[in-house]
């Protein structure tokens, strides 16, 4: 038996968990993760989980643990890896050996360094993080929050969308022109905005907080303590709320891996079939690999959708290497969604890599409504953003599989 | 094999339709279309051995986890 260690009890490292058990009878797999709780959908935590204080029986992942060769190892963190003698070191102490390493350890949301009361800062990303945002907002029917979302991405619109729902009062703050403006460029982010504001979220784009502090004058002080905080901007205005959620972009876990004999610059640099050499691949959000659908750059991709179907090739790639086999490279066509309000984002390909603002261009339909933009490297198509049009998400994936593969 | 499709937690997304178009369809509206035949759980005829690659793919993309397959 060959011993795979899998580091992530994540989304990624359940599937690569799966597929490496899947596609070899002679694989155990120890998939190590440093949270308590079994593998869970990260997703509706900013959205219905957030939404309805979801238990997380309802947001557990699905796992086969095929002929029983699978060692889950939870509330442990690998501290230290040895990319020649090929072990772990699991929380400074126990040296586990592996014939392969699957890194799936993911990101962390990164943390503005300003001056900040942490117990008036919250961010999303953990099962534990959202009870605690959802405990210190209160059940149904409780007061009116006044909430300030640091960070216009994906996370903190969803965030604001739901937390609006849930009738808080929202004021999302950014240093970038519009909303989401990296993939989706000025006009589509801007459109969305709109339709935000229509319902009753507020935006301070262009400044960014300088410090988060408690009052120091607490004549409006409420009962509790609570109420009570000041975000100071960029331009020296101020915005009084109950509580900020942090939502500011996020870093790869690689601290623990060996930075002798890999490349760690931004997640962990692996080839077209996950490998990074030595015995190690990678998945999910720590993996920059390129994808040959699209050209030879290395990339680190954030989206739900990568995560699962670079974990289920994985195990391809590792069969491959345990017996120097051969095996196609990973070209799963990059797709990602967002559901803000009744407002439903697809994706397909890579709207982020339109050459400038004047390569982005409504494709179909009208801005106000549904409506599908086109995102172009040069003369070819290489991402589509929807807005609703459900019934029309084949025609455009095949578009844009179609373009990237005339390359 | 049969597949079982939580209709409450099923939120349209259809990348199901992507994984398994034998299986998995939009309606016109862009619902999936077993809401026509079930109001919570629906859940298929038996399929045949040779779709379970696809009709896995479709359970582990589903954004909403909604998709259960069953032996």
């Amino acid at each position: 038996m060959k011993q795979i260690v899998v580091v992530g009890a994540s989304l990624s490292g359940v599937r690569a968990a799966d597929s490496i058990l899947k596609h070899n009878n002679e694989t155990e797999v120890v998939l190590i993760g440093d949270e308590v709780h079994l593998p869970y959908n990260r997703p509706p935590l900013s959205k219905e989980a957030l939404a309805s204080a979801s238990d997380l029986d309802s947001l557990k992942l699905r796992i086969a643990n095929k002929d029983g060769r699978l060692k889950v190892s939870l509330g442990s963190a690998v501290t230290s890896h040895d990319g020649r003698g090929r072990t772990v070191t699991i929380d400074d102490e126990g040296t586990l050996p592996y014939d392969c390493l699957v890194v799936a350890s993911g990101i962390s949301p990164r943390k503005l360094e300003i001056p900040r009361d942490d117990s008036a800062i919250f961010q999303l990303r953990t099962y534990d993080d959202m009870v605690r945002l959802s405990q210190r907002l209160g059940g149904s029917g409780s007061k009116q929050k006044r909430v300030v979302v640091v960070g216009a991405g994906f996370i903190g619109c969803e965030i604001a969308a739901t937390l609006t729902l849930l009738s808080h009062d929202i004021t999302v703050v950014a240093p970038e022109e519009a909303p989401m403006v990296r993939p989706l460029g000025a006009v589509l982010g801007n459109e969305i905005r709109r339709r935000h504001e229509e319902r009753g979220v507020k935006f301070v784009m262009g400044q960014f907080p300088t410090a988060i502090a408690k009052r120091t004058n607490n004549s409006n002080v409420g009962k509790s303590g609570q109420g009570n905080i000041e975000v100071i901007l960029s331009d020296g205005s101020v915005i009084e709320c109950d509580l900020v959620v942090e939502a500011v972009g996020s870093y790869p876990n690689t601290s623990f891996l060996d930075q002798t004999l890999f490349d760690l610059k931004d997640g962990i640099l692996v080839d077209e079939r996950l490998h990074a050499g030595s015995g190690v691949f990678a998945v999910g959000d720590v993996a920059r690999y390129p994808n040959l659908m699209v050209d030879t750059v290395p990339r680190r991709i954030e989206h739900w959708g990568l995560a699962v179907d670079s974990g289920r090739y994985v195990g391809k790639s590792v069969n491959a290497y345990l017996n120097d086999g051969e095996v196609e490279p990973f070209t799963t066509l990059p797709a990602f969604w967002s559901d803000q309000f009744d407002i439903r984002m697809q994706s397909f390909g890579l709207p982020g890599l339109a050459s400038s603002p004047d390569s982005i261009s409504l494709l179909e339909r009208e801005l106000k409504g549904d409506c599908a933009f086109g995102y172009h490297r040069e003369d070819q198509l290489v991402g589509v953003v929807l807005i609703g049009m459900n019934p029309e998400h084949r025609r455009f994936k095949e578009l844009v599989e179609s373009s990237l593969s005339k390359g | 094999m049969k597949v079982v499709v939580d209709l409450n937690k099923c939120s349209d997304h259809g990348q199901c339709v992507f994984a398994a178009p034998e299986v998995f369809e939009l309606d016109n509206r862009g619902e999936l279309s077993f809401r026509k035949f079930a109001k919570d759980i629906y859940m298929s005829e038996e399929l045949d051995e040779s779709l379970r690659d696809s009709v896995e793919e479709a359970a582990d993309i589903c954004p909403m986890q909604a998709i259960e397959v069953e032996d």
